[in-house]
């Protein structure tokens, strides 16, 4: 079966919101971003339902939630607070720390991973983006 | 006497007959086609070339590694006899893409990712990012999400234990 049919369910939201799909013949790859975080954690559970723990290794799902610079996030890392960071990347000096569950604010972005911060003391800096979320 | 003489008729015009059949002896497409398929089996470097032979015309086409093998393919197309050309639509494929930079970047990506998930190994080769060790089901959406994020040409987790 086509990769694209069975990844339809997927393909089909995605494409809603402008994704880009690529076939490679074994892996197919949707970039792009949808609107919500709910929508991409739907898009996740999906893809565990169609792959059980994405095991085929078929799919590189890199879909992230649209947030620009000016919104509020969330640190929604699993527990711990989040490090905020000198510099864009872990060899980087702590700066200070945005609790787990604070809404601080997105001021820039480095690169899709780190993005730059401002948490609730005023205090500015680099964060991973993958734990901020779009309020 | 007679009958020698025309013995010696018959079987001088029956070489004739059998000359003139010989020489126009009709190959067919199908044939030359066997007879190129023949020449391209000889080589792995030939694996993706395809013959399509009409009215004694073959035309190749796909795709090969190099300059070098497309040369070495006309040259050995030269012992096909009976095909009035050949007809090369035949491409030279592009260089492998060099991964150096992308896998460095996934290097970089991945210290980040891997972070907070202490017990997953992570390997990189040309951009596939293959995924040892254990990690708890309630953080697996969560690691493949950071990976994905990366973009990378493909991510391999079957070796990694899912508790």
């Amino acid at each position: 079966m086509a990769l694209i049919e069975k990844y339809k369910e997927i393909v089909d939201i995605a494409q809603q919101y402008g994704a880009t799909i690529t076939d490679s013949g074994n892996v197919l790859k949707i970039e792009g971003s949808v609107p919500s975080a709910d929508l991409k954690n739907k898009l996740w559970d999906i893809y565990d339902r169609i792959d059980p723990n994405f095991k085929s290794g078929d799919l590189v799902l890199n879909v992230n939630v649209d947030t620009p610079v000016g919104s509020k996030v969330k640190v929604i890392t699993k527990e711990s607070n989040l490090n905020i960071r000198k510099g864009p990347g872990i060899d980087q000096p702590i700066v200070g720390k945005a609790a787990h569950g604070a809404i601080i604010d997105l001021i820039g972005k480095a690169n899709d991973q780190w993005w730059l911060v401002r948490d609730t003391d005023g205090e500015e800096g680099y964060a991973y983006s993958q734990y901020l979320e779009l309020v | 006497m007679k009958t020698l003489r025309f013995l010696s008729v018959f079987v001088l015009s029956m070489a004739l007959v059998a000359g003139v059949f010989s020489s126009c002896k009709k190959v067919s497409d199908a044939d030359l086609k066997t007879a190129v398929e023949t020449v391209l089996a000889t080589s792995g470097d030939y694996s993706a070339v395809v013959v399509d032979v009409k009215d004694k015309v073959a035309t190749l086409s796909g795709v090969v590694s190099s300059e070098e093998v497309k040369t070495a393919l006309d040259a050995a197309l030269k012992s096909v006899k009976g095909l009035k050309s050949i007809e090369s639509l035949i491409e030279i494929a592009p260089p492998a893409p060099d991964f150096t930079a992308i896998d460095a970047a996934l290097q970089t990506g991945l210290a980040a990712a891997l972070k907070d998930h202490q017990k997953v190994i992570a390997s990189v080769k040309d951009g596939i990012v293959t995924l040892k060790g254990e990690i708890k089901k309630a953080d697996l959406a969560t690691l493949m999400q950071k990976i994905s994020a990366l973009s990378p040409v493909q991510i391999l987790n079957d070796s990694l234990t899912v508790k």
